[in-house]
């Protein structure tokens, strides 16, 4: 039996993909305002395995990607959590919101969750991000967090990121508190 | 809101159904590395791919609610391949998929693992219909279906522009006619 948990915060729940889910995300995976940090256009096919393959991760690892939505109206306002796909080379605390909902400090909101969920629950010691060095939103988010910049230009799969080491359990919480 | 999905484990007389594990990885890797196996089911893929292919089989269980099991021999324990049934986003029918690891075919294991997996399907699953994408030229693999009594229904047109034979099974009702004991044993 594999669980899906539902993370709950202030404003936002992270839930397990549904097919209801693949037509708005594949109307984004078509903007390049969008798409151009996360590996650019991936066509309706490859989003729903995407939202597959997220689920299954659950099922291998313990944990995966999420999709995310307001949790006053179920609106999604984009996706994020902790992954590990084949290639990578640790696991790593991701995320990503539709532009029209940027700005509103709901990626801070959503990583500080999943980074507690891995520190509490998974036995994480330690998290790193995949940054594209041009994406300063993220970077942002990344300096919020406590991160800091430890590689650049790390390949993976078929791609090219910094990786941002995120702050050990201890000093997380001491920073940024136990409880969403 | 939480979501539970358990996959069930099956059994046929030679082989165990089961959910795939990260410890399949590299009976399932050899499937897609060999290259004139991958000719027919989308070409080499990578070992990291593979991996991605197992999470996105899962997960195609939560989403769908049946989906692909891993196939075990139940002499040793040995990862021979998976099959089951499928449906990704392009798919036109509902499908039972199958595939071997290299070395695996020519001794009707594909065929009895599908015939488990179209019981599964009409008994568990609700489904009125199956059918199996077979590309063209593959041989073995309209052979196995086939041998559970498929007949050619047209073709269908998957991934945008991929266009593979649809062989169809008998409906439920005579499929149990036809195997009576459902290949279960």
């Amino acid at each position: 039996m594999t669980t899906i948990p539902v993370i709950e915060t202030e404003r936002l729940l992270m839930r397990g993909w549904h097919t209801e889910d693949h037509e708005l995300f594949t109307a984004n995976w078509k903007r390049p305002d969008w798409n151009e940090y996360i590996g650019g256009f991936r066509n309706r096919d490859e989003v729903w395995n995407l939202m597959c393959e997220a689920n299954g991760s659950w099922s291998l690892q313990g944990f995966g990607f999420m999709a995310v939505a307001l949790r006053e109206t179920g609106e999604l306002i984009g996706m994020g959590g902790l992954l590990r796909p084949g290639g990578w080379p640790e696991p790593e605390l991701g995320w990503s919101i539709f532009p029209e909902h940027q700005g509103k400090g709901y990626a801070t909101e959503m990583t500080m969750a999943a980074l507690r969920l891995a520190y509490t629950e998974l036995g994480w010691t330690t998290a790193m991000s995949l940054i594209d060095a041009r994406n300063g939103a993220s970077i942002g988010v990344a300096k919020k967090l406590g991160a800091s910049l430890e590689r650049h230009s790390v390949p993976v799969t078929h791609f090219v990121a910094d990786i941002w080491r995120h702050l050990p359990p201890e000093q997380f919480f001491k920073l940024h508190g136990k409880t969403n | 809101m939480k979501v539970e999905f358990e996959i069930p484990t099956l059994e046929t007389q030679r082989l165990r159904l089961r959910g795939l594990a990260e410890t399949d990885l590299d009976g399932f890797a050899s499937i897609y590395s060999d290259a004139e196996n991958a000719r027919f089911i989308g070409g080499v893929v990578s070992r990291h791919e593979c991996w991605r292919k197992i999470a996105l089989m899962i997960g195609h269980w939560h989403i769908r609610g049946w989906g692909i099991f891993a196939l075990e021999s139940k002499a040793n324990g040995q990862f021979i391949g998976y099959c089951g049934p499928w449906r990704p986003d392009s798919w036109q029918h509902d499908e039972i998929a199958y595939s071997l690891v290299p070395g695996q075919s020519g001794k009707g294991l594909a065929a009895e693992a599908a015939r488990r997996a179209i019981r599964f399907a009409y008994e568990s699953c609700g489904w009125a219909g199956a059918v199996s994408y077979v590309d063209a030229g593959n041989e073995a693999s309209r052979r196995v279906a086939q041998k559970n009594g498929a007949r050619r229904d047209g073709s269908a047109t998957i991934l945008d522009d991929e266009t593979v034979e649809v062989w169809r099974y008998p409906s439920p009702r005579q499929f149990s006619a036809l195997f009576p004991s459902w290949g279960s044993a």
